[in-house]
């Protein structure tokens, strides 16, 4: 789409921000990046230039007036960016604007920021910057006092920024407290930048305010930061529906499962299993994995049990993990849920996968997730692995636990039913005083399915699925009824009935 | 647009930095000529840095705000900012008592 009135558009090559700002900053002009303490301001701030000169070879300009350039050398160093090395190569240059409390000046009048300008004006042409960010509004304010006279020259400044033709960022202090800070009037785009606590949980995101004359996408943008590259977005809302979906199908392990499904699982289709404890979940994924092709290589993510049980677990249904990680076609993560917020399991279940490049990928079990999560931020993460299993076409299924024993619907299928391709439910049924297990395919996109349910049974080769449950209704509810021969020949007559009917 | 100066290093040194031609630097610069020519004896040496024209001696002292003045010496280094309105002020704030120049009958 050609639209001539939509600004340019900078690359800033920070991990997700350019898709949902729709192509990166607007060139050319100044944002805004306003925040309370902790939102990571100066890392965006120095991300901005670091990711320009990594990625783009644009060279840029930081000005700090908080913390001395030593310091954010240091502070900054631990993402892996060579502050010291770019300034020697002349890709980074410091304006150091923070002031020792000796050198503290007295105020006699009005003043502008004429001196600042003259040397970021100065530094940039040193380098041939491309990028400039300042950090922050707040310190400089705190330095000269008289607001007024700080936002109108904050004005002159975006200004003259603009005409030196770079990009630039301003962070300001946000408070969030009653009015909005008066920054945010100052320039045409604004960034917010948040750290809250939401149900006992640390969450950070990242809001595109407004951009004036540019289209973005709107809402929070949750983020993590990574320790070995700083901010990367997790471009949730606005994730592209742009992967093929493929017609070629994989077995599931279980060959009558395969049936059930039309014929097994679609190559980059997503899986959720669902059932009570107990009822074989890990063992479907275990079955998933096992029965990888030639070529193939699966992932497992296990959030529930540990290696050793794991392994036990498999070879008492006759599979050899061990075998298969020893040939390099399987790789088992083993991580409790506690250990980091979600973001962070999305990013290192994404670095497993890039580094192994697997076709099939298990997650056992996503509950378990879902304890240590938010129902948004949950949400959020079902959905951005789900898409990005899909964009690498890759066979995912995930587990997920139902609190009850018997029927009922968890909070993590009410959530992400729609975002998975299929859903198999396996449950509990009563039968004339025995617990057996019923499994049927609820949800299998794009194919016909086998809508009864059947029964199954697990032994040291694994799983079989054998006939459906003809006597019994209400397995999904957990309200069995059992219908006596007569009833089940009523409905019979009463179906062919019908299609007789219809002929 | 430096003052003339004796090649001795003076009792007091003041370096005044402004930003171009801008109504507030003029003002500057005419408010702290006037303060070292009327109140002032000959002791002070007065040099005026345009930050424009010298972004390199901007950055060396760290010139955020124009006008700044630094009494350069003595030492230590005393900073103002703003235009420098009111001479017997700045001349107070500098620590200039000493210097200033008894008036003519």
């Amino acid at each position: 789409m050609d639209n001539s009135r939509e600004l340019k558009r900078l690359k800033t090559y920070i991990p997700g921000f350019d898709l949902i700002s729709n192509g990166g900053l607007p060139a050319g002009r100044t944002t805004l990046v306003s925040g309370g303490p902790g939102s990571a301001k100066t890392i965006l701030a120095g991300q901005f230039l670091a990711d320009g000169i990594k990625h783009a070879g644009q060279a840029g300009c930081f000005v700090t007036f908080e913390e001395k350039p030593d310091d954010i050398r240091r502070n900054l160093s631990s993402f892996g960016w060579e502050i010291s090395k770019w300034e020697d190569e002349g890709k980074w240059i410091f304006v150091d604007g923070s002031l020792h409390p000796k050198d503290e000046p007295v105020m006699i009048g009005d003043y502008d920021l004429g001196g600042l300008m003259a040397r970021v004006n100065h530094a940039v042409r040193k380098v041939g910057a491309q990028r400039v960010s300042l950090d922050s509004i707040g310190a400089m304010l705190l330095q000269f006092g008289m607001p007024t006279v700080i936002r109108r020259e904050l004005y002159r400044v975006a200004w003259q920024l603009r005409d030196m033709g770079v990009t630039s960022i301003i962070t300001a202090e946000h408070t969030g407290a009653g009015e909005a800070p008066v920054e945010e009037y100052v320039t045409d785009n604004v960034i917010i930048l948040r750290n809250t606590l939401e149900d006992e949980k640390r969450r950070r995101t990242l809001e595109i305010l407004k951009f004036r004359g540019a289209s973005h996408s709107k809402g929070e943008f949750p983020f993590t930061i990574a320790e070995d590259s700083g901010i990367i977005l997790l471009p949730l809302a606005s994730i592209e529906l742009r992967q093929k979906s493929s017609d070629k199908r994989i077995t599931s392990g279980v060959p009558e499962l395969d049936t059930m499904c039309g014929g097994g699982f679609y190559r980059d289709s997503v899986v959720l299993i669902s059932g009570a404890t107990g009822t074989g979940k890990t063992l479907t994924a275990t079955e998933f994995l096992a029965a990888l092709g030639e070529d193939e290589r699966g992932l497992l993510f296990a959030f529930e049990e540990s290696r050793d049980q794991l392994y036990r677990n498999a070879l008492g249904w006759g599979v050899d993990f061990p075998a298969l990680e020893n040939q390099g076609r399987l790789r088992i993560i083993c991580e409790y849920p506690e250990v980091a917020p979600p973001e962070d399991h999305l990013l290192r279940i994404k670095k497993h996968i890039e580094e192994f490049k697997p076709t099939r990928v298990a997650v056992d079990s996503l509950s378990a997730l879902e304890r240590i999560s938010t129902l948004r931020t949950f949400r959020e993460f079902v959905l951005a692995l789900t898409s990005y299993l899909k964009d690498k076409q890759i066979a995912g299924l995930f587990t997920s636990t139902t609190p009850s024993l018997l029927g009922g619907a968890t909070v993590t299928e009410a959530h992400i039913s729609s975002v998975t391709d299929s859903i198999i439910l396996l449950r509990y049924v009563e039968a004339f005083g025995e617990m057996r297990r019923g499994i049927a395919v609820l949800k299998m996109r794009g194919s016909q399915h086998d809508r009864s349910i059947r029964e199954y049974t697990i032994d040291s080769h694994g799983m079989h699925v054998g006939e459906p449950f003809r006597a019994i209704s209400g397995i999904l509810s957990g309200t069995f009824t059992h219908s006596t021969n007569s009833e089940l020949q009523t409905l019979q007559h009463l179906f062919d009935r019908t299609d007789a009917e219809e002929d | 647009m430096d003052s003339p100066q004796p090649e001795s290093i003076p009792e007091v040194l003041l370096r005044l930095f402004i930003t171009g031609n801008s109504q507030r630097s003029l003002r500057a610069i005419e408010g702290v000529q006037g303060m070292c020519k009327e109140l002032l004896g000959n002791g002070v040496r007065l040099e005026v840095v345009d930050v424009i024209e010298r972004p390199d001696e901007a950055e060396r002292e760290k010139i955020l705000a124009t006008p700044t003045l630094i009494r350069q010496i003595p030492a230590p280094p005393r900073r103002l900012v703003g235009d420098m309105a009111e001479p017997e002020r700045v001349v107070q704030l500098l620590g200039l008592k000493n210097f200033i120049r008894p008036r003519k009958a």
